[in-house]
This record gives structure tokens, sequence and C-alpha cells, in this order.
């Protein structure tokens, strides 16, 4: 059963890669797009992170590494920046839709991030780079919310940050191992166990406080709030 | 409870590390003492000399680094055996039921499954012999007997066992530690400590967020289902007791 599950999550990943590589949808395979398991635009925005990883990696080893952080950079700061604008999301009578303890949470987060972007300035300027701009985006304008994580319920908004803290938690994976340096890669080694600890905990609030499905939703309580046996496996559900 | 040497050097190198980048209030909750020195006492610590924090890039494997590539990935293989005994042997107790015992079933299919992929890099890239299983009567409460020695034994001290409650925050210590010991592996700043083989360090850094994400599960449940106090409880904080640090080198486990 376990390797079902496993071999099912490789196969929903290698079939969104196949469509992106194609560039084509039939059958199926518009069927399961349509059903918005797994998000699209951010697979598409994946996978041009990683291609421009591939492509960097055959550069000199200090830029290839200054580029993944000062990125990195500019998506905790994007990462900060959403939560405090779901933070702020009210419903149609002017109640917030994030309060109590889920708020509580959303600005724990928050300041993770804001460590994990300070983290991320320190390691560039000790490599000797710029550390960028501040930005006042947030990941919204990377990652529009799919089907499944619209921002108009509390529900929508937690599916929408976990989405965004897996999508966190894989790319630090993967620069981690593409770092050269090893003051790079720990940093990242370092910060993806946060980032998917954050998304446990908002599977968690979905599934026993909320009373709702996850993204990778299971009858087995366990497998609903950590669907994967790697961290590779998992894919952001928009 | 007294630190072990190797204990109060990690310890002491955490601390150093972590000092420009953790925030006072955090770097007071390292010195109240909540690093769990059986814990870490208990895990495989290889060396103790800390390399400079300079450029270190990949180094070419050697026979040595190989050798010690293998007894890192062998720890972490019997970590995986012993995590998986441990949650069976908790099972038994009787006392998790409904969710807390499917949660337990899930978590212990997942080391199943770790086990699994260190297993493969042991006997197919690093070319060794599979590990040793433990018996099946050997956990983290009991430890392993290695080479007539006791090794991996992590008595429950914050955590007892006979509360779901307490049952929990045990796992939680052991998830972190687990977690911990695979970044340790990815991305040490002891060269003894850290791995050398790309598929080995690959394996580590997609295993150990699965273990963040394990302990980040029983954080919840303690606070949000069973009311309690986590392992670095912050009052009416809900969101600083379930995400208490934001690495996971400074994460404490108190077994």
């Amino acid at each position: 059963m376990e390797t079902t599950s496993l071999e099912t999550a490789i196969q929903r990943e290698a079939s969104v890669l196949e469509e992106l590589l194609d560039g084509q949808l039939v059958g199926d395979r518009r069927v399961f797009m349509k059903k918005g398991s797994l998000a699209a635009a951010a697979m598409a925005m994946a996978a041009t992170w990683f291609a421009s990883v591939t492509r960097t990696k055959a550069q000199t080893t200090a830029k290839s590494d200054l580029e993944m952080l000062t990125e990195s950079f500019t998506l905790e700061q994007q990462a900060v920046n959403t939560y405090n604008a779901a933070a702020a999301l009210r419903d149609s009578s002017g109640a917030p839709l994030v309060d109590g303890a889920v708020l509580s949470v959303a600005v724990a987060f928050i300041g993770d991030h804001t460590t994990h972007a300070a983290r991320f300035r320190d390691v560039i300027v000790q490599l000797g780079g710029t550390v960028p701009a501040n930005t006042t985006a947030t990941t919204l304008d990377a990652f529009p919310p799919g089907p499944n994580s619209q921002l108009t319920s509390l529900p929508g908004i937690l599916r929408y940050a976990l989405a965004v803290e897996i999508f966190a938690a894989k790319l630090w994976y993967q620069y981690a191992k593409d770092a050269q340096d090893l003051r790079v890669r720990r940093v990242f080694a370092d910060l993806a166990p946060n980032e998917a600890a954050h998304a446990a905990i908002l599977r968690a609030a979905l599934k026993f406080v909320v009373g709702t499905s996850t993204d990778h939703d299971n009858s087995n309580p366990g497998k609903a709030v950590v669907p994967f046996t790697q961290l590779s496996f998992d894919s952001p559900v928009f | 409870m007294k630190l072990s040497s190797s204990a109060k050097e990690q310890a002491d190198m955490l601390e150093e590390v972590l000092h420009d980048v953790v925030d006072p209030r955090r770097r007071g909750f390292l010195k109240k003492g909540a690093l769990a020195a059986a814990a870490v006492a208990a895990l495989p610590i290889v060396g103790s000399t800390m390399v400079s924090c300079s450029s270190d890039s990949p180094a070419a494997p050697t026979d040595e680094s190989n050798s010690r590539d293998i007894k890192l990935l062998t720890d972490a293989y019997l970590i995986e055996k012993l995590a998986v005994n441990t949650y069976v042997a908790a099972a038994g107790l009787g006392i998790l039921s409904g969710a807390f015992l499917d949660v337990a079933q899930s978590f212990a299919a997942d080391h199943i499954g770790h086990a699994g992929t260190f297993r493969d890099v042991i006997t197919g890239e690093l070319r060794a012999a599979p590990p040793i299983d433990p018996k099946n009567d050997e956990n983290f409460i009991t430890g392993m007997m290695v080479n007539g020695e006791t090794r991996f034994r992590i008595p429950p001290a914050f955590g007892n066992l006979t509360s779901a409650a307490g049952i929990v925050k045990y796992a939680l210590a052991l998830e972190l530690t687990a977690a911990k010991a695979y970044f340790d592996n990815a991305a040490s700043l002891d060269a003894g400590m850290r791995l050398t083989n790309r598929k080995a360090i690959d394996a580590v850094s997609d295993i150990g967020p699965v273990e963040a994400e394990h302990a980040a599960v029983f954080r919840a449940a303690l606070k949000l289902l069973l009311a309690s106090d986590t392992d670095a409880d912050a009052g009416s904080d809900v969101g600083r007791s379930v995400s208490p640090t934001s690495f996971i080198s400074a994460e404490m486990p108190r077994p």
C-alpha cells in the first residue's frame, strides 16, 4: 500500500512534467488537470525554477550559489508578505477569515520566514554577494491561488499557505543538493525541514481543527497529514 | 542530568553556530538546558573537531570517506529500524487509540520506507553489506546492543509512557533527534559527522524534513487536540508552541 501511494505520487509528478514538456493536454490528463489535484501553475513555475537551477549549475560555482541564495531571500520575503496579507483577509461581513489559534500560527510562521530571509541575507554577505532590495511582492505574484486554494475561506487560505510551504521546502531541498559551498548547503538543509514542519502543521490544522480534507487527503489520518515518506515525493497543490 | 562531553561539545558548537542567527529569547531557551543530553549522547557522534566555516566544496570520495559514509548511513538505518520498533512498542502499551494510533502506524510505515532507502544506498552506491537489524524487542527505550555496548538508548524523561500526551512527547523527541542527525549528516560543520557521497546526502536531505513533519504533527496534536503543553511550550502563543524554532539545527529534543 505504501509503495502504491509512492508510485502514484511519482506518476503524478511525472505526468505533469511530461505535460509541461509536451505542451499538450490529452484525454485523462486534461481531466486530471481540471480536477486541480496538482497545481499546474505551481508546477510550471517549479519547472522554470528547476530548469534555471540546472542551467546555473554549469556556470561558476560561486555565482550559482549566490543566485540560489538571492532568489531564496526574495522568496522568503514574499512569503512574509503573503502571510501578512492573508492574516488581514475578511469575509463579506467584515469578519477576519484567520483568527484565534490559526492566526497565532500564521504570526509564528511570519517570524520564521523573516528569520529565514535574514539567514539567507547573512550568507549572501558572507559570500561577497549583493543582497537584493526588499520586495513588496507576495507569493501570489508567482503562484496564483488554484481551485483548492482560493483565498475566500479559511481552508482555502490554509491550503494556499500549505502549497507555498511545500514548494519552498522542495526548492530548498533541491538547492541543498546543488550547492557547491558548505555554508550554502547548510542553510538550505537547515531551512527545508522547517518549511516541511510548517506544511505538516497546516495539514494537521486542516484535518484535525478545521475538519476538512488536506491537499493529499487519505482516510488514514496519518497519511492525510504526512502523505509521503520523502520530501521529494511531495507536491504543492494550489 | 549530566551532559556527556560529546553532548556538551555539540551544545557549545550549536550555540556558537546559532549565535548570530537566533534571537536572544531562543538562545536563552537553549541555555535553559532544554538540550536533551541523553538523546544527543545516544546519537552516533564521530569526532568533534569543528571545521572552518570557509568554503568547503564536496571532496572526491576516498576509502576513508566511503567508510565514514557507510558508518553514518548504517547508524541512520538503525535509527529508522529502532524507531519502527519503538512505535510498535508504544502501540502495544494500549494507550493510543483512534486517530493517534492511525498516525503512529502511518509514521512507523514511513520509517520502514526510510530504512529501505538508506539500506539501498548502503548496499548499492556505497557497495557495503546490508546492516544487521536490531532485534524486534530492541528500541530506543531499551537501546541496542552493538559489539557488547548499549547504543541508541534514549530514556524517557520529559515524556512518560503512561499517557497519550507522554507518549506523543517522547515520539516527538525521537523524530527531532532523527531530523537533526540527518541535517548533521548532510551539512554538519564537523567533517566527521558529514556524509560525502552525493546519493547518501540526497537520502538524508530527503528524509530529514519528513521527520520534522512528524514532529510538527505531534506538537500540533499536543497543543490543539490534547490541550497539553509541547516540548517547547509558549503558553497562550499557540504558534510558537507548535513551531518553536526557525531552523532544524535550533531544535532541542526533550525525550
